[in-house]
């Protein structure tokens, strides 16, 4: 009975690939991606997607490490509003940036007016919005990692005269590296899949904030072929990376999580 | 004095308030049950925990002091510790063990690595250097982790159960290898420890901690007469003989043989214990099964209830515990002679 379900699972993941094989117009393949909108928004994707990654890293493990480490009240609460935005609807994600980040929101305003800066429907509130929605999951990652690792290990660093910043370069970050790679890899992928929140909150310029996924949908009316293009690399992008990290990095992190 | 600690700590139901003077060069053995708060004591002094109250002073410097908000970082202490599992980080190989407090005082890579090298050569774990953790043995983790908390050049080492990790045919050589170790080292020393025969290798002084106090301090040999209860009685009150085995016999460093049941006790140093229950005294030489019989001068006396405990010197130093009644019989009293013997099957050998 186990294998037959568990098969039934396995086609339901691969049966929409195969759907997407099946439509991919194998003749034209490389015009239809290096003409057209294809290279730009890939462009754009990717380098919105690594700069979200490299902010979800610099904020994400120290607030890991807050969550991990550091008892203060209302922790719990704190936890779940930091992780919210990975279970709220990304559109919903998107309209409360918006109304926090955009012109004339709850901070926004005083951007735009105190510094000049301006977020919405700009390539920085693409950042944003990516942000928002991929770095919860590093943060569950690295704090899962935390949790786990003996602190004794970071004790007996300090006895031998290391001081806290120290031990979290030299003892407690390489000890939990794979749960950082995992992490960051997980993140990575939430950022360039994002669609809702980026599409609400930084819209769909062409060459600004118009990022793969958006294109993808975009193209589905005018240009399906293109479309199913693009939705192949993006798959291929991916499956390159959870294949290449296998068991080894995602699997021990997640093991650890437990 | 080198280190004098008033150490004030709740911990859970624990709740430590210990007293400690200890002078340069002291080695002093904590012992005590589970949850007496003798690994509270050393994180205490390591600055891996904060004191609730009291005073911890180095050398007249204060490391923690709650009253005027004092407390002095781990890693600004002049503090080594050793871990019971040693704890060597498994993400870097033997030598970046022993020089990571070296990079962590702002050594160089490559002068800290070779004073690693140094050090490691003088234990003979050179050709280990570039070895990762788990290529170790036992006994070369054991060491590893010494020489990493030795590196600093601490004047204060603190060591949690050194020995507890090991098998005991490794345990007898490190001890012995240890004890050199803590013999040359001239700061003071603190072992847990819950092996009084440890205690007597590695230490000159012993607590003896007990939910949180401090039940007893002194010798080995003052804490085997006056046992300051039934736990210290029974934890350290064993009376402990050095000597060597030489073609199976053990003859104790004053010169008395003393015989053990069936052993197989290899030839060199080792220790003879006898509980002081075990020893029994007789007003003229017994005749009969027990092999080790001495005349002996009775030193001191101390009768609590129905049970006494006899100092014995002469022939050798020994501590009995016989009942009340057997002392009015013997008429045991300070400087009378009696013979004391010791069934074979109840002297316990063991290397030293």
């Amino acid at each position: 009975m186990i294998p037959v379900l568990g098969s039934v699972a396995i086609i339901f993941f691969v049966l929409p690939l195969a759907g997407l094989l099946w439509r991919a117009p194998w003749n034209s393949l490389w015009m239809v991606l290096s003409t057209g909108e294809a290279p730009t928004a890939l462009k754009l994707s990717i380098i919105c997607s690594l700069w979200a990654t490299g902010l979800s890293i610099v904020f994400g493990v120290p607030l890991a490490w807050m969550l991990a480490r550091i008892e203060f009240p209302g922790r719990s609460i704190v936890r779940a509003l930091c992780t919210l935005s990975m279970v709220v609807p990304p559109v919903v994600g998107g309209i409360a940036l918006l109304y926090a980040l955009g012109r004339r929101g709850l901070v926004g305003q005083y951007l735009l007016r105190w510094f000049g800066i301006r977020l919405p429907f700009t390539t920085a509130g693409v950042i944003v919005a990516q942000t928002f929605v991929a770095m919860p999951f590093l943060v569950i990652t690295v704090e899962g990692a935390l949790r786990q690792l003996d602190q004794r290990f970071e004790d007996a660093a300090r006895t031998l005269g290391a001081s806290r910043w120290y031990v979290m370069r030299r003892i407690t970050l390489p000890s939990i590296r794979p749960a950082l790679i995992a992490g960051a890899v997980l993140a990575w992928a939430r950022a360039l899949g994002e669609f809702g929140a980026t599409i609400t909150f930084a819209g769909s310029f062409p060459g600004t904030t118009r990022t793969l996924p958006l294109e993808v949908y975009l193209q589905l009316d005018t240009d399906p072929k293109q479309a199913i293009v693009m939705a192949l690399v993006l798959i291929a992008v991916s499956f390159i990376v959870l294949v290449s990290l296998r068991d080894r990095w995602l699997g021990t992190a997640i093991g650890r999580d437990r | 004095m080198s280190v004098e600690a008033h150490l004030v700590k709740r911990i859970g139901t624990l709740q430590l308030d210990v007293e400690l003077q200890l002078a340069d060069g002291a080695k002093v053995a904590l012992l005590g049950p589970n949850g007496a708060g003798k690994s509270t004591v050393l994180r205490c002094l390591a600055g891996l925990l904060e004191l609730d109250d009291g005073c911890i002073t180095q050398d007249g410097r204060v490391l923690d002091r709650p009253s005027s908000r004092a407390f002095v970082e781990p890693n600004s202490r002049a503090v080594g510790m050793m871990f019971q599992d040693y704890l060597l980080f498994a993400h870097l190989d033997v030598a970046d063990n022993v020089a990571f407090g070296l990079r962590a005082a702002g050594g160089s890579k490559r002068e800290s690595r070779r004073t690693a090298m140094q050090l490691l050569a003088d234990v003979g774990l050179e050709s280990m250097a570039a070895s990762s953790i788990g290529a170790l043995s036992g006994g070369q983790a054991q060491r590893v982790a010494l020489v990493r908390a030795l590196a600093t050049k601490p004047k204060l080492l603190l060591l949690d159960e050194p020995l507890a990790a090991l098998d005991a045919g490794t345990r007898v050589s490190v001890r012995r290898e240890l004890r050199e170790r803590l013999q040359q080292f001239e700061g003071v020393s603190v072992i847990v420890t819950h092996d009084p025969v440890d205690a007597f290798a590695l230490a000159d002084t012993v607590l003896v901690l007990d939910a949180g106090r401090m039940v007893q301090q002194g010798s080995l040999a003052e804490l085997a007469v006056r046992p300051a209860n039934r736990y210290v009685a029974e934890l350290v009150g064993v009376n402990l003989i050095e000597g060597v085995v030489n073609a199976g016999r053990f003859t104790s460093n004053d010169g008395v043989a003393i015989s053990a049941a069936d052993h197989d006790q290899a030839d060199g140093p080792a220790v003879v214990t006898v509980r002081p229950q075990a020893v029994s005294l007789y007003g003229t030489m017994p005749t009969g099964s027990p092999r080790n019989v001495w005349g002996c001068d009775v030193v001191e006396l101390d009768i609590q209830g129905s049970r006494a405990r006899v100092r014995l010197g002469g022939t050798i130093q020994l501590v009995a515990e016989v009942t009340a009644e057997a002392i009015d019989a013997l008429d045991v009293h300070v400087g009378s002679q009696v013979w004391a013997t010791v069934k074979a099957t109840d002297v316990q050998l063991s290397p030293a």
